[in-house]
């Protein structure tokens, strides 16, 4: 029966992608309402799943259309893809909560196409990531990569204006990137015969370690690595981020890059990490992780628009991520999992929050953002605590993953391992002149003449503020979160890895 | 020897002040509440750690149960003697403080009073955090917690002037907090989830090199706080916060939290075995009498009552620094007594130049002429605090200084006693010409208003607590005591008689 859940987790939302525009269209008002329920009930599914593997520690399989092992397509939750789908519906359901134009005011509303053609993108995200996370077939992975690449740039476009033209941008690079990756494959099935990821790290190893095996996993490597933002290929991300419309922003900045980040894990760390090749890939991602922690921090410090300032903060927070799956020791790749959580949270409330004011206000400028914790304390407050956690300041869950990060670096130890523990000191030191230069304005500062008042709507207000309760908790409770979430995800990679010894 | 007893007494006293920020929050629109919280706060705080003490005393120690918070690090408070001595030294003059700051907000009218007392209440919380900390990981929390409450305190006055003091601030306690943070994950990584051990557990750890680096990252963490030199250029600069904040927190509770965990790391994470063998001692005694020196010349050129005060806290936190450096008993125990002396003495000084400025508006040592006959208490208090600082008999200061000398001497370091001497004459030649200007130089007085009694009873308190200190140091919370038997565990380590001990 749990099974079934498996395969209802990506069938649910897809499902939703095509009924939403005929809902929209037919009955406006309802859509938010079954979009939200929708969500909510994926949410539902995943998180059955999800307490199903903790509980077990297996694995949840589904064969769809009932074809066995290396010839059909399997979807296989473990606990790190459960992880990941919890994490991907349980936010999806904040953004769904919100009008589709909640930033622009209450007197206007999205017209019913407008409307249905935005939720329908969201769903099919959604499908389009669970899927990513869920699937054993390397092709099938190509697939849903797509799926969700297609339903992004039709959310970022969807911004309208300048939008349209990061969209594009966005879409080169992505098409550039699933091109690669799909190439790769292409090598790899040459070289095995099979698409399926146990065959394939079954039978790599008796393969020839030539030209084309290396080939192979530097496509892919480059191909996710273009996704997930890691420098020097993170170029689309800062358009794509600002330009977003605010629901969907928080959305896309918490998961997208992440998702991507965990398909470099699930291949480069897990299939092929038995062939030299895959480990030099490895070894190359601490280093380039490392450099974008800093250029994401330096170029954060450098905006003056509070939006533009957070896309770059992501930018170094996927080279934390990606430096950690890099060195891949168990305590490494928890404080990856912890700092895709933590980051997750708090950069979609910061998203949420800032760009949801900057859209009311029609200015991104930090200095727009002055003023606010006396017109707005509780916002504030809940963008306050966002912003410890992205420094890394107790008591919230960025600092835990920062721990746990810095830790896993000095257990590494040799170069790599210091130049990633000294870039992660100095990112946070980066992060905080350049949250704190924010919240300085926020609390301390007069709301500048002229300009309007800040409020955010109030179907932005509580799913921010959620949020930062949830970082909050995550802080405070950080045994608990190790413990239920991380640990068994860590554990399903760290298991398959030593099987293949 | 000593005996463990697993209780949560120890949360008690952190509990207390962070229930009284919410409720001040929560009362923001009532005045007369947020007094009432933090008193009854500020008090239920001393309460509570004045009926911890005893049990310190009698060698058994109050450890609460580790709360798991990540693996191979939990949330633990251990009321050693060292903590306890911190604490109850914090809580008593938060009280004192809290009776000062609520007449000072009334006299001066000030804005934002919820937040600044509910801050207030956060910083306390972060103290006592501190002051009980049983690992690295849980003193590392409340160090940065006391940053971020302090923060808005500092810009209180919220003009562009203040808020750039207040970044100079940040910037310096984040970036050793940072620091200080990177030494505690490497310590996590070289010592698996290590508690504080009186004697240190670093020994053998790692190599020399390493052991030597992971010190300086230690001791730029802690030490930016303690404002060793040259990590003190923002305390002057935080003297724009409104006095009762520049007395409780950059005389007490900021500042001593960097000089205790200067002690904490000296004595119970490398050991002075260790600090010897790998010549950090020498070091670290090098800045700590450099500090000393350099600020009390830079205190006798300053003309601002503040921040002269607070290149005076600079050169006394240095002494702390020193004992704990120098690492013999005598030196440990003068060290820990001067947290305590130097508390009771700089909060008298700062609680008097702050009322100097509420009755005068005058925050200049040469317009003070003239003011000795109008306000007789006040410079009174100065005086003798002023007398306390440069170790004077009779007033705590000295039995501090006393013992650091003869640790110094058993340490074969005699230059440590000319050192003490050198700026004690340096304390008097800056501290006695205030008093002199005012008592005995004419000068026009101008418009003096009378203060209020409840703004000129928290020097009065804390100078008559200075003097009984004096005389007899061991009364009521048994200060002395406390800073013998923490010097005592660290030269003989202090671990139970039995493993598990309940």
């Amino acid at each position: 029966m749990i099974e079934a859940l498996a395969g209802l987790l990506v069938a649910l939302p897809l499902a939703g992608a095509a009924l939403m525009p005929m809902v929209a269209v037919l009955r406006r008002r309802g859509t938010r309402w079954l979009a939200f329920g929708l969500h909510l009930l994926t949410f539902a599914a995943a998180a059955a799943v999800f307490a199903r593997t903790a509980a077990t520690g297996e694995a949840i399989a589904h064969r769809m259309g009932g074809w066995p092992g290396p010839f059909g397509i399997e979807l296989r939750l473990d606990g790190l893809s459960a992880l990941i789908a919890l994490l991907v519906t349980g936010l999806s359901c904040f953004v769904a909560s919100a009008p589709v134009d909640a930033s622009r005011g209450a007197t206007r509303r999205a017209s019913p196409v407008r409307e249905g053609l935005v939720r329908g993108a969201l769903s099919m995200l959604v499908a389009g990531l669970v899927g990513i996370a869920a699937t054993r077939d390397v092709f099938n992975l190509f697939v849903f990569l797509e799926i969700s690449s297609l339903a992004v740039y039709t959310l970022v476009a969807s911004g309208g204006g300048r939008a349209t033209v990061a969209a594009f941008r966005y879409l080169i690079a992505g098409t550039a990137a699933g091109s690669l990756y799909l190439l790769g494959v292409g090598f790899l099935y040459g070289l095995t015969g099979t698409l399926n990821m146990d065959d394939l790290a079954a039978r790599l190893p008796g393969v020839e370690a030539d030209a084309a095996l290396t080939a192979a996993v530097a496509l892919i490597a480059a191909g996710l690595a273009i996704k997930a933002a890691l420098f020097p290929l993170h170029g689309w991300l800062p358009d794509a981020y600002v330009f977003a419309p605010a629901p969907a922003a928080g959305f896309i900045s918490a998961v997208m890059a992440k998702v991507s980040a965990y398909a470099l894990l699930r291949l480069l760390g897990e299939t092929l990490r038995g062939i030299p090749a895959g480990a030099m890939a490895l070894e190359t991602m601490v280093w380039l992780g490392t450099l974008g922690v800093l250029v994401g921090g330096g170029m954060a410090l450098a905006q003056r628009d509070a939006p533009r300032m957070l896309a770059w903060s992501s930018v170094s927070a996927m080279g934390a991520i990606l430096l950690a799956v890099g060195i891949g020791s168990p305590l490494a790749l928890a404080g990856a999992l912890f700092h895709v959580v933590a980051h997750a949270l708090a950069k979609g409330c910061l998203f949420l929050g800032v760009g949801g004011l900057a859209e009311t206000l029609g200015a991104g400028d930090r200095r727009a953002l002055r003023g606010l914790g006396r017109r707005a304390p509780w916002t504030a407050a809940a963008l306050t605590l966002a912003a410890f956690s992205m420094i890394g300041l107790p008591p919230t869950a960025g600092f835990s993953s920062k721990l746990l990060l810095l830790r896993a670096s000095l257990a590494e130890g040799g170069p790599a391992g210091v130049a990633a523990f000294v870039a992660l000191l100095a990112s946070s030191g980066l992060a905080a002149l350049y949250f704190l230069r924010v919240l300085e304005g926020i609390w301390f500062r007069p709301r500048p003449e002229g300009r309007p008042a800040q409020r955010l709507p109030r179907a932005l207000a509580a799913p921010v503020l959620s949020l930062a309760v949830l970082v909050l908790l995550g802080g405070v409770f950080s045994a608990v979160v190790e413990r239920e979430f991380v640990s068994g995800a860590v554990e399903a990679v760290a298991g398959a890895t030593a099987d293949e010894r | 020897m000593t005996r463990e007893i697993t209780t949560i007494l120890p949360f008690i006293p952190i509990g207390a002040a962070l229930a009284a920020a919410m409720g001040i929050f929560q009362a923001r629109r009532f005045p007369g509440f947020r007094e009432t919280w933090t008193f009854l706060a500020a008090g239920f705080q001393l309460y509570t750690a004045m009926a911890m003490v005893p049990y310190t005393l009698e060698g058994v120690i109050l450890v609460t149960p580790e709360l798991p918070f990540l693996p191979g690090a939990g949330i633990q408070l251990r009321a050693d003697p060292l903590g306890m001595l911190f604490l109850t030294l914090a809580s008593l003059l938060w009280l004192v403080t809290s009776i000062y700051s609520a007449a000072y907000v009334r006299t001066l009218g000030m804005r934002h009073r919820a937040g600044f007392f509910s801050a207030f209440s956060v910083s306390l919380a972060a103290t006592a955090m501190i002051a009980l900390a049983a690992n690295p990981l849980t003193f590392l929390i409340g160090f940065e917690v006391l940053t971020l409450a302090t923060w808005p305190l500092v810009v209180h006055k919220r003009s562009s002037k203040v808020l750039r003091s207040g970044r100079a601030y940040l910037a310096y306690t984040l970036l050793g907090g940072q620091l200080l943070f990177a030494a505690v994950a490497w310590a996590a990584e070289l010592a698996p989830g290590a508690d504080f051990t009186a004697g240190g557990f670093l020994e053998g750890a790692a190599g020399d090199t390493a052991l030597r680096v992971l010190f300086a990252l230690f001791l730029v963490g802690v030490g930016t706080k303690a404002a060793i030199l040259p990590l003190h250029a923002w305390l002057p600069a935080a003297m724009v916060a409104p006095t009762p904040v520049s007395a409780l927190l950059h005389a007490v509770a900021v500042v001593k939290a960097g000089a205790f965990g200067v002690l904490r790391v000296t004595g119970w994470v490398f050991g002075p075995d260790l600090m010897n063998e790998l010549g950090l001692d020498i070091a670290l005694a090098a800045a700590a009498a450099a500090t000393i020196l350099f600020a009390s010349v830079r205190a006798l050129g300053e003309d601002h009552i503040k921040r002269r005060l607070a290149y005076s806290t600079v050169s006394q936190l240095s002494y702390i620094v020193l004992g704990a450096a120098i690492g013999t008993p005598l030196a440990i125990a003068g060290a820990a007594f001067h947290i305590v002396a130097h508390g009771f003495m700089k909060i008298t000084l700062f609680l008097s130049a702050g009322v100097i400025q509420v009755a005068t508006g005058k925050t200049r040592i040469s317009e003070l002429g003239g003011l000795g006959r109008r306000l007789p208490l006040v410079f009174l208090c100065f005086g003798l605090g002023g007398l306390g600082m440069a170790g004077i008999p009779l007033l705590p200061g000295f039995l501090s200084k006393w013992n650091l000398a003869f640790g110094g001497v058993r340490a074969d370091a005699m230059w440590v006693p000319v050192l003490l001497v050198t700026s004690g004459v340096l304390n008097l030649a800056y501290f006695l010409p205030i008093v002199r200007i005012a008592v005995f130089e004419p000068g026009d007085p101008g418009q003096v208003s009378r203060p209020s009694r409840w703004l000129l009873l928290p020097p009065l308190l804390a100078i008559a607590c200075a003097l009984v200190l004096g005389v007899a140091p061991d009364l009521g919370a048994g200060f002395w005591s406390l800073a013998e038997m923490a010097a005592r565990s660290v030269a003989e380590g202090d671990a139970p008689l039995t493993a598990g001990t309940r």
